[in-house]
């Protein structure tokens, strides 16, 4: 018997022992449990995605909303998918102050928010929203101007078909979006701000009313190809110089006062650029960018650590948008971007 | 002398095996670069969308569906499908689109000339009048934001060719389907995402890819004698300065192989086109001064990297022949054991696959490991069979031929394709 048995068993030992760390593997090839392809983004990462979703949701609710205008009365309504949401066809001031409200609101008609009020849902303002101090918001749908008040909160998103107006030193988190314009005011943090043109200020309250814009300065327009100088090392153009080209170093970029590059800069370290440079192209840096004040950029600005920007620079145009790009970013009062600023860690308008 | 041998094998093996080490510690404790991805405001360039389409009526009405819905402007967006020389319905199907979508599509029948992708997109180039053209295989599926996301490093001036990450649609169909994604997320989400982080040279792939006309006309066109144009261009690009940048979350969906053979032909045709590239640059790239010691350092492990498998078998037919001579190889053999398992195949050794599993957020998968050891063998010995033919080759005088892959798809994707 022991000749049988014995190396059977051994065999079935020796088998199961090799068979054992391969199980879950065949157990995962006969059931197929994670046998799809891997996700690939599919949208097209716009801005507005969140409040073109808000709107798909509140649209059940634009009749009685209506109704609510012009009877002037609040009411309660529910959603299909059975959450409630509160219905403020008045005007003028809302709330008591430190009032939580719980549910999605919407007001028909411009509305002055009270202090310290904090919004657990989503906010939608059909017309004007002018937000009180210290206001948290979850997320803001706005149909016209946005006004936060000082020290406010979003956590998450923030569109505005007009324009936006942030009080000083508001947190703005996530995604911030305006059909005309975002102002910041000094204090302000962000992380993802888009909108034709986006202003930096010391108090962006105090222009209340319709955002008009300053004057905007003309960049010359270079066209055709151009070549490209490489640089082993550090580069410095002095004061007043023009160069016409790409510029690509592995160290630093410095650009003097007034100086003029028509094309694109590169660099493996620093870019620094002096009050009143002009520079045709895109600046891209794989540490830090230092922009002096009264700088004009045409092109996308981007660097793999920091960003800082001085006061009276304007990067892009109104024709010509761009996007400042970096972890951190930090701007002066003052400044204007023409499409996006995304600082991925943290972005600040300095005090 | 074979004891020397050998330890030469050993210690190329464990080169490799730091390397993807290095590489998968760095994605998971170094700091991810994505410089470009949040470029959303910019006056986008014009770009024209070469597709590479050979016999490909399985599959070219699903990318030409897909590109018509990109976001990208559509006056500043030029499709030119390559049909290269094919013998099925490609050229209706094509001509049937752009009926459809007048001034959209400007198709390219390409009816004679010499075969082979490098040869049709040389001769495409006549099509291309945008300073940034991109390059697609007739089987891959752009999402809408794709385009932009290829375009976007081009506003770096020190760019010459972009290359998007590749991800397998037709996973769940076989076995060798399933061991392919794997190998592709170990490829691209770990070794190709951490060569971009540590400035290295990620490899411009030859499909969901961006160049800029100019750079490619620097280092004068496409070469269409090569069997891989794709690694051809990266290494004539970085040794004439430019920059291949890859970016991971450009995803676009592509069709892998579903059966052995095809495979084996596809990696052997890499395998080939890949030494080609070393044999042609890896000596110019040694003594090349203007680029940093840490991009030709990883330019050169990236050239030999299929060399690797012929150089694996010698290790193995070394080690038994040293142990039966009773040559003191010591802890030689178990050392080759190890990190044999850990260089083999195209790049992904299987840590790097685990932790490629991971960072996609698709753990379940991560179990089929233990088989990866089969693709990989696969691989290795295919890789060494071409190494060899093409020495063979080399001696006789003979001329390598260009080998299409097959299609498995046999229908469109539908509209809400898999996500």
């Amino acid at each position: 018997m022991n000749s049988v048995w014995a190396p059977a068993a051994l065999a079935a030992l020796t088998g199961s022992m090799v068979a054992l760390p391969l199980t879950p593997a065949v157990l995962e090839m006969i059931r197929r449990k994670d046998a799809g392809p891997l996700p690939a983004r599919k949208d097209d990462g716009n801005i507005r995605n969140f409040a073109r979703s808000m709107r798909r949701y509140i649209a059940p609710l634009r009749d009685p909303l209506a109704s609510c205008a012009q009877s002037g009365a609040v009411q309660e309504s529910r959603l299909r998918d059975g959450s409630y949401a509160l219905l403020a066809g008045r005007g003028g001031d809302y709330g008591a102050p430190e009032e939580k409200v719980q549910t999605l609101i919407l007001f028909a008609q411009s509305v002055s928010l009270n202090h310290r009020m904090v919004f657990l849902k989503d906010l939608y303002a059909a017309d004007n929203l002018f937000g009180g101090g210290q206001n948290i918001f979850r997320a803001v749908l706005g149909e016209k101007d946005v006004f936060l008040g000082e020290e406010t909160l979003v956590a998450r998103w923030l569109h505005a078909e007009g324009s936006v107006f942030a009080g000083r030193k508001s947190s703005l988190h996530g995604r911030l979006s305006a059909e005309t314009a975002a102002i910041l005011s000094a204090g302000c943090k962000f992380e993802r701000v888009c909108a034709p043109v986006i202003e930096t200020s010391a108090n962006a309250l105090q222009r209340r009313g319709k955002y008009t814009e300053n004057a905007i300065r003309e960049f010359p327009v270079q066209h055709g190809k151009l070549g490209r100088s490489r640089i082993r090392g550090d580069i410095h153009f002095h004061p007043g110089e023009m160069f016409l080209g790409n510029i690509i170093a592995t160290g630093a970029v410095r650009i003097d006062e007034k100086t003029r590059i028509l094309g694109s800069v590169k660099a493996g370290t620093h870019i620094r650029l002096g009050d009143g440079a002009e520079v045709e192209g895109s600046l891209v840096s794989s540490g830090t960018i230092d922009i002096a004040s009264e700088c004009l950029v045409r092109g996308p600005v981007l660097a793999d650590k920091e960003i800082v920007i001085a006061s009276r620079v304007q990067i892009g145009a109104p024709d010509s948008p761009a996007t400042v790009s970096a972890p951190r970013i930090s701007i002066s009062p003052g400044s204007r971007v023409y499409g996006t600023l995304w600082a991925r860690v943290e972005g600040t308008v300095e005090e | 002398m074979l004891l020397h041998l050998f330890s030469i094998v050993v210690t190329l093996i464990c080169i490799y095996t730091v390397r993807h080490y290095c590489f998968t510690l760095n994605r998971f404790t170094g700091e991810q670069r994505h410089p470009y991805i949040d470029v959303d405001s910019a006056v986008w360039p014009s770009v024209t969308v070469l597709i590479a389409a050979h016999n490909e009526e399985a599959v070219v009405s699903d990318i030409l569906s897909a590109l018509l819905e990109v976001d990208y402007p559509a006056d500043k967006l030029s499709i030119v499908p390559v049909n290269d020389r094919s013998t099925d319905r490609t050229r209706e199907i094509i001509d049937s689109f752009v009926a459809k979508n007048p001034g959209r599509i400007t198709p390219f029948h390409r009816t004679g000339g010499k075969p082979g992708k490098a040869a049709a997109l040389k001769d495409a180039m006549a099509f291309v009048q945008t300073e940034v053209f991109l390059v697609f295989d007739a089987d891959y599926i752009p999402g809408k934001a794709l385009i932009r996301q290829l375009v976007a490093p081009f506003f770096d001036p020190e760019v010459g060719s972009v290359m998007g990450r590749v991800v397998p649609l037709n996973v769940g169909r076989k076995l060798l389907t399933r061991l392919l994604d794997l190998e592709r997320s170990g490829g691209y989400q770990v070794d190709q995402q951490a060569r971009m982080n540590l400035h290295f040279v990620p490899q411009y792939g030859g499909t969901v890819a961006g160049i800029r006309t100019f750079a490619l006309e620097e280092v004068g066109g496409w070469n269409e004698n090569t069997l891989a144009e794709d690694t051809d261009l990266t290494f004539r690009l970085l040794l004439a300065g430019w920059k291949t940048v890859y970016e991971n979350r450009a995803e676009c969906y592509e069709e892998v192989p579903e059966r052995w053979p095809v495979r084996v032909r596809q990696i052997m045709r890499w395998a080939k086109g890949h030494n080609q590239a070393l044999v042609e640059y890896a000596s110019a790239l040694r003594r090349r001064r203007n680029t940093s010691l840490w991009e030709r350092l990883d330019g050169l492990l990236l050239l030999c990297v299929f060399a690797m498998a012929p150089v694996l078998l010698l290790g193995w037919v070394l080690a038994t022949m040293l142990f039966y001579l009773g040559a003191p190889i010591g802890g030689g053999t178990a050392v080759l054991a190890l990190a044999a398992f850990t260089t083999l195949g195209n790049f992904a050794a299987f840590f790097e696959i685990a932790a490629a599993a991971r960072l996609d957020g698709s753990v379940e998968r991560i179990r089929l490991l233990p088989f990866t050891l089969l693709g990989f063998s696969v691989s290795m010995i295919s890789v060494s069979r071409a190494a060899w033919q093409q020495i063979v080759a080399g001696i006789l005088g003979r001329e390598m031929v260009w080998h299409k892959t097959e299609r498995s798809r046999m229908a469109p994707v539908p509209a809400g394709r898999p996500a």
